[in-house]
């Protein structure tokens, strides 16, 4: 039964790999005889229509054909969701002649390097790497976020909305990725309120929605009224707690108010604002310093807030939920970090001082 | 700090937290333990659980109503597992065979309808699902102590309370009771004395079936008012284990179950101190090692002595 099965789909596969070699050869055909000069960029995905992460990630074509739609020719390459489908759409990309391609993400990246060491004429774009050794290639520019910028900022605001001085992260595993995100909550929220008790709390993996939601009436039973996550889609057991218990909730990766709102408002309302990585910017710079000639290719750049790497969603909701006084207290708090003034560090990287800050903030 | 934390498990809504959380691990454990008696053990538990908790999101955004969505997840549910009866009974495939194929097909094609559904692969977030109610029960509210631990829960846990009765008596009161633990027993036998092995079998599934997408069903549609990928978090598993623990006997079963869902409070509440959380998250599953050491030695002994 699954013996067939396997083998429908390789059928299946091989039919669509046929058919999709034909489509992109003759569509480079007239697409070269039409444009020459302009730049080809393609960005390969899964898929889009997530509401999140990959719809993000498609944004920033949109931003490059705004501005340079006369000198640049995007197109974006759905690659399915499964491995074997990654693994052609890269080859297949790769020789279809395009200058630029980004794809990236630890799911999927080792297929992207596979085909940036075998064709060191393009140039790749990888805007999400996890592996450093794995991307320290010439013709690859990686990118990374600074997640404890993220959770500096989320801080900031628990700290400046919170009324018992007590606010509370929940992470989805205790592994350095999450710990960078609560590292810096606690920083941020220590930076508001020196006296600031936070509590943390980790689900174990990132699927237990329901044990997110225990910890965070927990947490709240223990004072705390704003509450971050950096726990997936376990996280939205923490909405589910606020929404029941009556506290706010700070959201992470995208605008969560933002997608729950219209079918969900109670869960929504909750969600005072969101901390945003924003691969549609940095993809957009990137571009633009490739069009310039200046794309640090070999490199590997980590962006934080400074760079519009990381965001914090400032809409009407937020406007409504915090004061006029809350805001600006953010925003100064906000513009340090902008600037420079404070640096937040990085525990994934300084391990040693994430047990400083948690005896720092538990009371 | 130590005496807080000392101090909430004692309190009164420690234990009412430790209904909330146990309850869809008695559905779980009660699915279990029905197919196990009958001789037709059903590992797909997790896997039925996910299809109820996501059912019963889809249908009641469909049909606008919690009621609607709540029945065609049941009649989704034991369709599924019809389809398992079909594969174990009448092509002989191996029940275990099975229920691992069904779990791996749930875990994925879930994930899949909510792609076709939602255009997400996280949550249900954008569909305007609905929830079942919760109870207040009249003058029982009132009465202090009782009155908060056993009013104000899901519609759900009610039901739970109504099956596990009703179950106990089908088992240990019924004669049909008595021919499912014959199918267990010894097949042969059984069918030497004229049980219709295959039709005790089938009911047995159905009831396991049903008790599984309930138990989904009171997570996505009540204890939280959205489907999220997984998010049964081998609930279904733990059902397995307290079934495999009570070995037939429902009592056992039930207060294994009792004894998961009182460590996953503790973890609950351990969690947020500084003590390691792997370590922390690891007790319920200690749990289901010491219990199941405990009740081997005990039978251990009395074969010894017998």
């Amino acid at each position: 039964m699954k013996k067939l099965f396997s083998l429908l789909a390789t059928a299946l596969l091989l039919v669509g790999c046929a058919g999709n070699k034909t489509a992109t050869t003759t569509e480079t055909k007239t697409e070269t005889t039409a444009t020459d000069e302009k730049v080809k960029v393609a960005l390969l995905l899964p898929y889009i229509g997530d509401q999140s992460y990959f719809d993000v990630t498609y944004n920033s074509l949109k931003l490059i054909n705004e501005k340079y739609g006369d000198k640049v020719e995007t197109k974006l390459i759905e690659m399915g969701t499964d491995e074997p489908g990654w693994a052609s759409a890269n080859i297949q990309a790769a020789e279809a002649g395009y200058d630029v391609i980004i794809s990236g993400n630890f799911q999927y990246e080792s297929y992207m390097l596979e085909q940036a060491a075998n064709h060191p004429e393009i140039t790749y774009i990888n805007f999400d790497y996890s592996n450093p050794e794995a991307n320290k290639l010439d013709n690859v520019y990686g990118i990374s976020y600074k997640a404890e910028d993220a959770g500096y900022l989320a801080g900031v605001v628990a700290a400046v909305k919170s009324e018992t001085g007590t606010v509370g992260a929940i992470g989805g595993m205790e592994i350095n990725g999450i710990k960078q995100f609560i590292g810096g909550f606690i920083q941020g929220a220590l930076a508001v309120n020196p006296e600031v008790k936070v509590l943390t709390g980790f689900i174990g993996d990132f699927q237990d929605t329901g044990k997110a939601k225990e910890i965070a009436l927990n947490m709240n039973k223990q004072g705390a009224d704003v509450i971050y996550h950096a726990a997936g889609g376990a996280g939205n057991g923490l909405f589910e707690a606020a929404a029941e218990a009556g506290f706010y909730a700070i959201g992470v990766d995208t605008d969560q108010y933002a997608s729950l709102s219209e079918k969900k408002p109670e869960l929504a309302n909750t969600i005072v604002t969101s901390t945003t990585k924003n691969c549609d910017i940095t993809i957009f710079k990137a571009i633009e310093q490739y069009l310039d000639g200046k794309l640090a290719t070999g490199t590997l750049v980590s962006v934080g807030y400074a760079e519009d790497g990381i965001g914090l969603v400032e809409n009407d909701h937020y406007k409504e939920v915090l004061t006029a006084d809350e805001q600006a207290e953010v925003t100064k708090f906000a513009e340090q970090l902008k600037n420079g003034e404070v640096k937040v560090i990085n525990v994934a990287e300084d391990t040693d001082q994430w047990d400083v800050l948690v005896k720092q903030v538990s009371k | 700090m130590n005496n807080n934390i000392l101090s909430t498990f004692f309190s009164v809504s420690f234990l009412f937290i430790i209904i909330r959380v146990g309850v869809p691990l008695v559905y779980a454990s009660l699915s279990a333990y029905v197919a196990d008696i009958a001789g037709i053990p059903n590992i797909a538990v997790e896997g039925l659980m996910i299809f109820g908790a996501l059912f019963g999101v889809y249908f009641s955004a469909l049909f606008n109503s919690s009621w609607l969505g709540l029945l065609c997840a049941v009649i989704l549910g034991v369709l599924f597992a019809l389809v398992m009866s079909f594969f174990t009974m009448k092509m002989k495939a191996n029940p275990i065979m099975v229920g691992i194929a069904l779990n791996l097909f749930a875990s994925d094609f879930s994930v899949w309808l909510l792609l076709l559904w939602t255009g997400s692969k996280g949550t249900t977030g954008n569909l305007p699902s609905k929830v079942l109610p919760t109870w207040d029960i009249p003058f029982i509210k009132d009465i202090p102590v009782i009155g908060q631990i056993i009013s104000g829960h899901y519609f759900l846990t009610y039901v739970c309370v109504l099956i596990v009765i009703l179950l106990y008596i089908l088992i240990y009161k019924t004669p049909f009771g008595l021919r499912m633990k014959a199918c267990g027993l010894d097949q042969s036998t059984a069918e030497s004395v004229g049980v219709k092995v295959n039709k005790v079998r089938l009911i047995a599934i159905i009831i396991s079936a049903i008790l599984a997408t309930l138990g989904g069903a009171y997570l996505s549609m009540g204890y939280l008012s959205i489907f999220s990928n997984n998010m049964t978090a081998s609930r279904g598993w733990m059902g397995v284990a307290a079934s495999a623990v009570g070995q037939g006997n429902m009592l056992i079963v039930l207060l294994t179950t009792g004894l998961f869902a009182i460590a996953q409070g503790v973890v609950n509440e351990l969690i947020l101190t500084n003590l390691p959380s792997e370590l922390v998250n690891t007790i319920p599953y200690i749990c289901v090692t010491i219990g199941l050491i405990v009740l081997s030695i005990r039978k251990y002994n009395k074969e010894k002595r017998g």
